[in-house]
């Protein structure tokens, strides 16, 4: 047993990694599949090596395999067992002697618990491994030298007694605390905000719409998550029932991201603008994000899909061209390569193809509306552009403006009124009068005048509990009491 | 003994039944079973250009589909080496190459190439290049970054030998933080003078000059914007500055990203040795903005461009620029600017000048020209435009031109070479483009693509080539920039002329 331990607890120790990194942490294998692209060119070789050195080029060679993410979970958690496995080896040669305090397991355990977080580069295990490994031959090669000084300077022998007693207690501690600081290091909102983006990327609206929730139980204000979850209510047909289920502190922030030239942000802001078929804002932030944070698939794909469908096949092909030297994104980029005169992308409109470019347009960065607006006049069926149009005036208590725009709903077939427009008509009714209230053709269900008078007696009695428990999720309470633009519906 | 006999007899077996497999593969000579009157398809375009007497190897790529290649370098009618492979790829040894340019020189060269398709070897006529005796300065300096937005992460300027690959860094923001650097100038293409500005936490310009780097600020004191683009006059002891409030602007329909627009310009002469910017009531103020300096030989005229000021009113497809000029003199630096001029009144034609740049002899001046705002490079329609200023006629330049974008450009040491920014390869990176100059004629030769060892490099390199700019040496004082980087700045003063 004492001469198996090693290799028992190796595989042990691959096993639980493994399953940790399939399960819980299987964020991991995603953010850092997404964030890293081997190529097989000399290019890339040597732009890697000149500039991040051979571990990196390495790491990265590993981190391809990841594109499966049972693969990645494989080669991680066989790479921290192994790990593990060649310091008792090398302890084992160089000293002769049985690694009593199990010291071995340090920087296994150390390394995994430091990527517990997405941003840990995976450097440092690759090179451990590779430099264990190496050492591992070098003992072997000079094992005889070992042996020699093995004989010359003899060990002091362990009672096989004490050795049963003291292995299962050190590896108790060992156990206890990688659990206590495994516990302590898990970022649960790390890993639901990464599983939402997952979502979001495979267009899993459910899912994403279950990580977002489960994240905004716990943190309400995250704008990313809400960002994510804009996006998947959206696409479930659900974003003008829902948009007030949970409270919108940030206001307009959750809907879309301003430029604000954030580096971390430059990933995100392409989802939206691609599902509105704002494909010259798409490509802005895309190529942006690529910038940032490297030529990696996701970029690279985009930028070639976008590139096609605004009709720049060089600049896609340029693209695709570094994809298709790639191991696992070839296929992919053959069919964009199939596709690149065609001007057409699965999945991918262009809202604004053939708009006239003279006299120039340039896009508001900063503030969405009047692009939503622009595009509401261009591609008068873009259902989206008008949903984030109302929502973007409604979070912004520009409820005068959201009126205006309020016909263009006629484009659409929805069933009835959304309740939250009803109640934002009400809220304009109630400041312009009925005269011109009826000048706008809009009524206003004997329902909603109900509910409103009901809300208003609490909100005279200041029972605050009661008005959050029974219209927390209305415009009225929103504008009452969370919009980070003050209780007054701005009417300029 | 019979066995180590044995190994070296399989060894030669094995070395001859290559050769011959090689041969068979490759044949020495091809007899063609067609002839093509066309000349065949090859990237870079490497097919009636002037090339420098001392250019890096110009390997290209058959585009020709075929089984295998042969291809044929000569001059006049003999064959001076020939390549043969199964890959398309022409990739000539340095040293045939620089053979084949010395015996080619001030005649033509022929590549004349074999296809071999399925109903045999193709021959296709020859391609003809022209090897001019006159040299090129011997480095390019650039600097590489995407050709991106706002934000930016790895970029560096870089120094290549144009006689071979060999690429340098100059400085690279890895170095330092992962700041800005930009706008590398030298003076007369002599790196002795050198400059760029670093932005960010080491705000400032690097300015070399007596062998010596110092940091000085890029903000004068009493002027409202930041050095900008710059341009030494020939002496090295001024550089002409222009001031400038840039922001970047989106466009949200069509296939041009991006429109770089000045909000305010003002133009002033830098001394290096007083730390005073000298400027004028005519180059300076809010009735106009200023931009883009350009120096004549002899130190005595700064050109420029100017438009109207920029009011939040004003569409930014409305700004326009003209080609101005203004005399300058070095001996008195209390009123050193005479009365401008306007050479060109490019926005009256509904057009816009940038980057005006003076052949080293005084007699021309290449400009660009667009449709609007000055930051040329991501507008598809600018194109090069030649003044002889002896004259002041101007032709578009149409034997350097594409449907795509030229935009910046220098002047090599001798007048006789240009170095352009094109982005007619795919419409979004800048490639740096060679041409030969007839400083007599007043005509430029095709331009070619700078030569990389990999054929294929511009096909999937992502960096954008931005500034190419001639040096007559390589900078070897790339430890003094990093060094002076972290330093204080030291200030520099407004000086205005009334």
């Amino acid at each position: 047993m004492k001469r198996k331990l090693p290799f028992f607890l190796t595989l042990l120790l691959f096993l639980i990694y493994t399953s940790l990194y399939a399960d819980v942490l299987s964020h991991i294998i995603f953010y850092h599949e997404q964030h890293h692209l081997f190529l097989f060119s000399s290019q890339y070789f040597q732009h890697q090596i000149e500039t991040a050195g051979w571990m990196s080029y390495f790491t990265d060679f590993v981190i391809q395999f990841f594109y499966y993410p049972w693969a990645g979970c494989a080669l991680l958690g066989g790479m921290l067992a192994s790990i593990y496995g060649l310091c008792y080896l090398n302890i084992r040669m160089v000293t002769g002697r049985d690694d009593l305090l199990q010291l071995s397991l340090i920087p296994s355990l150390y390394l995994f618990l430091q990527t517990l977080s997405a941003d840990y580069s995976l450097v440092p295990v690759v090179s451990c491994f590779i430099g264990l490994l190496a050492l591992a031959f070098a003992n072997f090669w000079m094992r005889l030298l070992w042996r020699r000084l093995h004989v010359r300077f003899p060990s002091g022998s362990i009672s096989p007694r004490i050795h049963r007693i003291l292995t299962p207690a050190v590896l108790t501690v060992y156990a206890a605390a990688a659990f206590y600081l495994f516990v302590h290091s898990y970022n649960m909102a790390e890993h639901r905000m990464l599983k939402a983006e997952q979502a979001v990327k495979e267009k899993n609206w459910e899912e994403a719409l279950a990580q977002t929730s489960q994240y905004l139980d716990r943190r309400p204000n995250n704008a990313l998550i809400f960002y994510f979850r804009h996006l998947a209510l959206y696409h479930e047909g659900k974003l003008l029932d829902h948009l007030f289920d949970y409270p919108q502190r940030l206001g307009v922030k959750g809907l879309y991201f301003p430029w604000n030239s954030d580096s971390r942000e430059s990933e995100y802001g392409h989802f939206l603008y691609e599902d509105l078929g704002y494909i010259n804002e798409a490509q802005r932030w895309e190529f942006e994000a690529m910038v940032v944070w490297g030529e990696t698939a996701p970029h690279l794909l985009n930028l070639a899909r976008y590139n096609i469908v605004n009709h720049r096949p060089q600049v896609a092909l340029k693209f695709i061209r570094l994809l298709q030297q790639s191991l696992f994104y070839r296929e992919e980029a053959d069919k964009l390569e199939a596709a690149l005169y065609t001007g057409e992308v699965e999945g991918l409109q262009n809202a604004l193809s053939g708009v006239e470019t003279v006299p120039a347009r340039f896009a508001n960065v900063m503030n969405i509306g009047p692009e939503l607006l622009f595009l509401c006049e261009q591609d008068p069926q873009n259902r989206m552009a008008f949903e984030y149009l109302m929502c973007d005036l409604l979070l912004s208590n520009q409820v005068v403006r959201f009126v205006e725009h309020l016909p263009l709903m006629e484009r659409f077939d929805y069933p009835a009124m959304p309740a939250i427009f009803e109640e934002a008509l009400l809220m304009y009714k109630l400041g312009v009068g009925e005269e011109q209230f009826a000048a706008t053709g809009f009524a206003v269900s004997p329902q909603t005048e109900q509910r409103f008078a009901r809300y208003y007696e609490l909100f005279q009695q200041k029972d605050n509990y009661r008005l959050r428990q029974e219209f927390g999720k209305t415009y009225w309470y929103y504008l009452n009491f969370i919009s980070p633009y003050g209780n007054k519906i701005i009417t300029n | 003994m019979a066995i180590k006999l044995l190994r070296i007899s399989a060894l030669a077996s094995l070395c001859v039944a290559g050769w011959l497999g090689m041969a068979g593969c490759h044949p020495r000579e091809i007899h063609a079973d067609h002839t093509s009157p066309q000349i065949p398809r090859i990237f870079p375009d490497y097919t009636n250009v002037t090339f420098p007497v001392n250019i890096a190897p110009a390997n290209f790529y058959i585009q020709e589909p075929g089984a295998s290649f042969r291809t044929e370098i000569g001059v006049d009618d003999e064959v001076l080496f020939s390549l043969s492979d199964s890959r398309p790829e022409v990739v000539v040894p340095e040293r045939r190459w620089r053979a084949l340019l010395q015996q080619a020189e001030g005649k033509n060269f022929f590549i004349r190439i074999f296809v071999k398709q399925e109903n045999g070897w193709t021959q296709y006529a020859d391609i003809q290049n022209h090897v001019s005796p006159d040299s090129v300065d011997a480095f390019l300096a650039y600097r590489l970054l995407y050709p991106g937005y706002e934000l930016w992460n790895e970029m560096g300027i870089y120094q290549r030998d144009l006689s071979s690959f060999r690429v340098e860094p100059i400085l690279e923001n890895r170095r330092i933080g992962k700041q800005c650097l930009n706008c590398h100038t030298v003076a007369r293409q002599n790196p002795e003078n050198f400059m760029l500005h670093v932005r960010g936490k080491d705000n400032g310009t690097l300015i070399r000059r007596g062998g010596k780097v110092e940091k000085v600020a890029s903000l004068a004191r009493g002027a409202a914007h930041g050095n900008t683009y710059a341009a030494w006059d020939p002496s090295g002891r001024f550089i002409a500055f222009s001031m400038n409030e840039i922001q970047q602007f989106f466009h949200a329909t069509g296939q041009k990203p991006i429109e770089v627009s000045d909000l305010a310009a003002d133009l002033g002469v830098y001394d290096t040795e007083t730390h005073v910017l000298h400027t004028d009531s005519a180059l300076f103020g809010a009735d106009g903005m200023e931009t883009f300096p350009a120096w004549s030989p002899d130190g005595r005229t700064l050109f420029y461009c100017r438009g109207n000021a920029y009011t939040r009113a004003t569409p930014l497809d409305s700004l326009r620029y003209d080609l101005c000029a203004i005399p300058f003199d070095a001996s008195d630096l209390r009123a050193p600017f005479g009365e401008p001029r306007c050479l060109y009144a490019a926005s009256r034609e509904g057009k816009s000048v940038s980057f005006p740049r003076v052949s080293p002899d005084g007699n021309w001046l290449l400009f660009t020209l667009s449709d609007y705002g000055n930051f040329s490079i991501w507008h598809p329609e600018s194109d090069l435009y030649l003044m002889d200023l002896r004259t002041g006629q101007f032709r578009a330049a149409q034997e350097l031109n594409s449907p795509d974008v030229e935009s910046f450009h220098t002047w090599s040491s001798s007048g006789n070479w240009l170095v352009l920014s094109s982005k007619r390869m795919d419409g979004l990176w800048a490639r740096p483009f060679i041409a030969h100059f007839d400083t007599a004629a007043g005509q430029f030769a095709k331009p070619f693509l700078l030569p990389q060892k990999d054929p294929h490099f511009y096909e999937t390199f992502t960096r954008t080539f931005n500034l190419p700019e001639f040096l007559t040496a390589p900078v070897t004082f790339q430890r003094e920039l990093l060094e002076a980087v972290p330093r204080q700045a030291s200030d520099i003063f407004l000086q205005v002329q009334k």
